[in-house]
């Protein structure tokens, strides 16, 4: 992993030097964003180029007009108030934040001058991050995937979606803040159901083959894997324990099924980071966060893996594909 | 005369000409530019006005419509939720599962993105299938709904359409009920999220910056291009046009478009219309600059049109006014020079109008100034000329008296030189003959100049009257008879019986010379003097058998000093001054004088005189001369300032029997006239005396010295015509120097004899017309050839 790392770091800073040195010194006269993320770069490319492709529909276009900052916290969510405090103390335009509210609450407490977008996958008015979603006052505003709204229907698509067993659980990252407000939800679907619940947590990448291991000892039904910035980082290590165990998965993103999970639910973070890209934007060309309203998604998506179904030995029923927005053979 | 007037008429008009100057252009420009300007400035203004009033009317028209066209999709996009809803609704009363109900609720989410939830309930308002988007199905809850607006309405109405509301007080939301078809049915109830109306209204274009926006019955926001106003949950019954809007109802849709500020505070031109369902209102609103950038540019170019059309009303203007002033400009600078005296300047209009008729005859007018000048000029020279000829024709007499002058003076000198060497008595006596005829014949010259004199000074007035012309006849008869005789002619006179009217004693005179030119010229053959009638008049002819005058000569016989040539000359028997005097005096009288001559036959010299009545004719006496001369023992006093003339007077005086005072002013005989205590009988005074006194002063202070009209005349060398005239003004009698003795005497023998009367009134006329004519054997000589 880290061998990866150094190598993306290393084409970044070769495409820097190889830049002209005219070019350099306009930079620095460029607006700067700085862009904290919860997770590690590899896994995140397509969010960025979706908050990059947000940038250039308001007009910006990263070492043409305005330069960004990237601060990764690499899965280590302790990380983030300091990389926070280091984008606040370059005075940087604008912060956009993505991944765990951890992120975006940390910048919060670190200023309150500079404007922050954030990204994120939870309650941004129950984070405390904003006091309405229409957004009146304050320097902070965003989009949320609204995940913490739909997690009741995906958590009973998930129920339902099990088999053989009628134990459920869900998997959450003790670090994120949806610790406390997602399992309640999921046990409330699972007991509607008459199934059982139980709570599986990782907060860290080697964790996840314990876990998975657990789980298929306890033969469990079904698993839902909470919103977080470590699991989105990670989809195709998760999507193949699953796969591994034979655990029926679901999932809030698309992009686990499409790697092969078996069913998700929920709106595109792709949309959500070209939100962003467009909100920092709009920022850097005068608006106020007070102007711009938090976004929440309009479009939920129901994604269907056939071939997992079939691998899984489930039979998917037709209504399910039928209602399915996309089913990927 | 000319030159001044024109030069005064120059010098007035030619100071207030450069004041006046170009104020007539000024005029015309002012005037044309007036009458061509103002009705295109206001057909101008007006057509701008009109289509500023057009096009506003068509925007607010099209906006209008483009605010219906705008409604219409909105109302469709809500008639489709519906329809869908109501296909749910439909479904609900059929047959069938309530799994199949189920799938086709979540089918219609799928296909309706806009709706967040559905709800079926029974006619009894219990729930019976609720599908959401976020939460989990529910299935059979049987939760009462009957007493919710959105069952009640919908059971009653079958389609309700609930308030929009906002979720988290940011998305706005509306409810959708509908009944199904049967009254068994139940009603279906869906949640829509109106963010969806993005889609419609941002697909609207209003111009480039405009926008289009749904709010709904309270104003709020529902639908904008820009998302976040709508999530940020605006209310817009603040501004002009939405509480105008909500206030003044469905019913009255503004005529006008509004023009008020948007949600962003800028100026935009607002049209707004009723979305029915659900009882929203769409707003359409362009920014003002934007939708009045056409009516600006085609006002801008309506303007650049006028602008340039005033431009060319000015120009044109000018140039009319131009051509206008330019020919009278022609015309008064033209009048100026003519007037200034440059008669040859022609003024040059060619406009072919009243002005060009104008220069014209200003061009006439010049040309008749300067011919009339010409004329003027000629006139002048030809005068001038015969002043020349005057002169020299004064000179060449003057030349001509000063030689006959000097032949008799010569042939004095030599006589008193021979007396002075001869002294013996017979000889003495034939010189004093021979000085006694030179000295006649100077004073006969010195008469004739006199006259000619007098007759140029105009003194002479003719005193017209009736006399029969035989007096006349008979005394040219007595007068000549012993000069023919003496050359061997004949002289006669017809009798006439005629009456002329004419001055007798100047006619007289001018026969006088007639005849006794005629006689001089005459050598053989005789004189033959006669009248005939001619109509009025009376020709009165006098035919000589002499040698005749040359065609050639028979103008210049009459001047002065001409002299026939041929032996006459030689006897010195004429002066050469009678036809001058007679011509003078034909002139005088108005006598045409004429003659006619044949070469070695002889001449006719006629005279034309006016025919007259005959009237009682007393035949003036000749008084008896007293034998007693009235000289003897008289005092004459005698005032001259020469003493040669006091001493040669005083002897011939003395000689004469008279008592004889001399002085040479009146001082001096006043004082000696008081050492005698004695009046004067006479006074004879010369009639310029010294230090510029005159006899006239003289004589009148003797006058009132004594206080008695003594007799007095003057005797004056001075043939000047003014002092003639003076004289003659005076009333006194004049005697000319060199007067003859005998002269002298008749003068004394006259005035002592009417001595007795104290006053003598002297008729000027008659005193100088005697003093012209000659004793009868003495008449003036006239030379002719």
């Amino acid at each position: 992993m880290m061998k990866r790392r150094t190598f993306i770091t290393t084409v970044l800073g070769g495409v820097a030097a190889a830049r002209p040195l005219a070019a350099r010194a306009q930079t620095r006269a460029l607006p700067v964003i700085g862009f904290l993320h919860s997770a590690a770069p590899e896994g995140a490319a397509k969010n960025v180029a979706a908050f990059r492709e947000g940038l250039r529909q308001a007009g910006y276009v990263e070492g043409q007009n305005v330069t960004i900052e990237y601060r990764w916290a690499e899965n280590q969510y302790n990380r983030l108030p300091a990389l926070a405090a280091d984008l606040v103390e370059r005075r940087v335009a604008v912060i956009v934040t993505s991944g765990a509210t951890v992120g975006p609450l940390a910048v919060k407490q670190a200023t309150s001058s500079i404007p922050i977008v954030f990204m994120i996958g939870a309650d941004p008015i129950y984070a405390g991050l904003v006091e309405s979603l229409n957004q009146r006052r304050g320097n902070v505003t965003g989009g949320d995937i609204l995940q913490h709204a739909a997690r009741t229907k995906a958590s009973g698509t998930a129920a339902r979606a099990g088999a053989g067993s009628e134990d459920r659980r869900l998997l959450a990252n003790p670090e994120n803040g949806n610790i406390v407000t997602e399992p309640p939800v999921m046990e409330a679907a699972a007991r509607r159901l008459g199934l059982g619940f139980q709570l599986a947590k990782a907060s860290r990448e080697r964790d996840f083959e314990a876990v998975f291991a657990g789980l298929a000892e306890q033969r469990v039904g079904g698993l839902v894997i909470s919103t977080d910035a470590l699991f989105n980082n990670r989809i195709e290590p998760l999507v193949a324990l699953a796969a591994r165990h034979a655990i029926p998965t679901v999932y809030f993103l698309r992009e686990f099924v499409s790697a092969g999970g078996l069913i998700s639910y929920g709106a595109s973070i792709i949309a959500m980071q070209r939100q962003g890209g467009e909100y920092a934007g709009r920022i850097l060309k005068g608006a106020k966060p007070a102007e711009l309203p938090v976004v929440q998604p309009t479009k939920f998506e129901l994604v269907v893996n056939v071939e997992t179904a079939r691998t899984l030995g489930l039979a998917v029923p037709p209504t399910l594909l039928a209602l399915a927005d996309e089913v990927i053979e | 005369v000319s030159e001044s007037v024109g030069g005064g008429e120059a010098g007035a008009q030619s100071s207030p000409t450069p004041a006046l100057r170009g104020r007539l252009l000024s005029k015309y420009v002012a005037l044309l530019v007036g009458i061509v300007s103002l009705p295109l400035l206001a057909s101008g203004a007006f057509g701008i006005w009109s289509s500023y009033q057009d096009h506003k009317t068509s925007l607010i028209r099209l906006q209008r419509e483009q605010a219906q066209a705008a409604a219409a999709r909105i109302s469709q996009f809500v008639k489709e939720i519906e329809g869908q809803v109501g296909w749910i609704s439909q479904l609900a009363g059929a047959a069938g599962t309530a799994e199949q109900r189920r799938f086709a609720m979540r089918l219609l989410l799928r296909q309706a993105p806009a709706i967040t939830d559905i709800v079926s309930a029974d006619a009894d308002g219990h729930e019976q299938l609720r599908i959401s988007r976020l939460d989990m199905d529910v299935i059979g809850s049987r939760v009462d709904l009957s007493r919710e607006a959105s069952f009640v309405q919908a059971s009653a109405h079958k389609v309700y359409y609930g308030p929009v509301h906002f979720r988290g007080e940011s998305e706005p939301y509306m409810t959708i009920a509908l009944a199904g078809a049967r009254r068994d049915a139940g009603i279906v109830i869906a949640e829509v999220n109106l963010k969806f109306i993005w889609d419609v209204v941002s697909q609207i274009k209003v111009g480039d910056k405009g926008s289009a926006y749904v709010v709904d019955a309270d104003g709020r926001l529902i639908a904008h291009p820009d998302i976040g106003l709508v999530l940020r949950n605006s209310d817009l019954s603040p501004l002009a046009q939405v509480k105008a809007a909500l206030h003044g109802g469905s019913s009255v849709a503004p005529e006008d478009g509004q023009i008020a500020a948007d949600v962003e505070g800028r100026r935009v031109l607002t049209a707004h219309a009723d979305i029915v369902p659900p009882g929203w209102l769409m707003f359409v609103e362009l920014p003002l600059e934007e939708a009045y950038a056409p009516v600006y540019a085609s006002l801008l170019a309506a303007a650049l049109v006028l602008l340039a059309g005033l431009v060319l009303a000015v120009i044109s203007s000018f140039m009319l006014a131009r051509k206008m002033v330019t020919p009278i400009r022609a015309l008064q600078a033209g009048a100026a020079r003519i007037g200034a005296g440059v008669l040859d300047h022609r003024i040059d209009i060619a406009t072919g109008d009243e002005l060009e008729a104008l220069g014209r005859q200003f061009n006439s007018m010049a040309m008749q100034l300067q011919q009339s000048y010409a004329t003027l000029e000629r006139k002048v020279d030809e005068r001038t000329h015969q002043l020349q000829l005057a002169n020299l024709a004064k000179s060449r007499f003057l030349a001509a008296a000063s030689h006959d002058l000097r032949q008799p003076l010569h042939a004095l000198g030599l006589f008193v030189a021979q007396l002075r060497a001869n002294t013996g008595a017979v000889e003495h006596g034939n010189i004093i003959g021979r000085i006694d005829a030179a000295v006649t014949t100077m004073n006969e010259l010195f008469g004739a100049l006199l006259d000619i004199s007098k007759l140029d000074a105009e003194v002479l007035k003719p005193k017209l009257a009736a006399f029969p012309i035989q007096t006349i006849f008979q005394r040219l008869e007595t007068t000549f008879g012993e000069a023919a005789r003496e050359k061997a002619l004949r002289l006669r006179a017809v009798a006439s019986s005629a009456w002329v009217c004419s001055d007798s004693i100047l006619l007289e005179r001018i026969m006088l010379n007639l005849v006794a030119n005629a006689i001089r010229y005459t050598d053989k053959g005789g004189v033959v003097l006669g009248a005939r009638r001619r109509g009025s008049m009376l020709r009165l002819e006098l035919w000589d058998s002499g040698p005749g005058i040359p065609e050639d000569q028979l103008r210049n016989i009459f001047a002065e000093f001409y002299q026939g040539s041929g032996p006459q000359r030689s006897d010195g028997g004429g002066l050469g001054l009678g036809l001058a005097i007679v011509e003078r005096l034909g002139g005088l009288l108005d006598h045409r004088i004429e003659v006619s001559s044949t070469l070695g036959q002889g001449s006719c010299f006629s005279v034309l005189v006016p025919l007259a009545a005959a009237t009682q004719f007393v035949q003036p006496v000749v008084p008896i001369q007293v034998i007693e001369d009235p000289c003897k023992g008289k005092l004459v006093v005698v005032i001259d300032d020469d003493p040669m003339v006091r001493e040669g007077m005083r002897g011939l005086l003395v000689s004469w029997g008279c008592r004889v005072v001399t002085a040479d002013g009146d001082g001096a005989a006043l004082a000696i006239l008081a050492q005698r205590g004695e009046a004067p009988d006479l006074v004879i005074s010369d009639y310029r005396l010294a230090a510029g006194k005159t006899g006239f002063a003289a004589v009148a202070r003797l006058r009132s010295v004594f206080a008695a009209e003594i007799p007095a005349f003057l005797i004056s060398g001075d043939t000047a015509p003014e002092r003639l005239r003076e004289a003659a003004d005076s009333g006194f009698r004049l005697l000319h120097k060199p007067v003859p003795p005998n002269a002298l005497r008749a003068m004394l023998s006259q005035f002592l004899r009417q001595a007795g009367a104290a006053r003598q009134r002297i008729d000027t006329d008659v005193s100088v017309a005697s003093a012209i004519r000659r004793p009868s054997a003495d008449p003036s000589p006239v030379s002719r050839p």
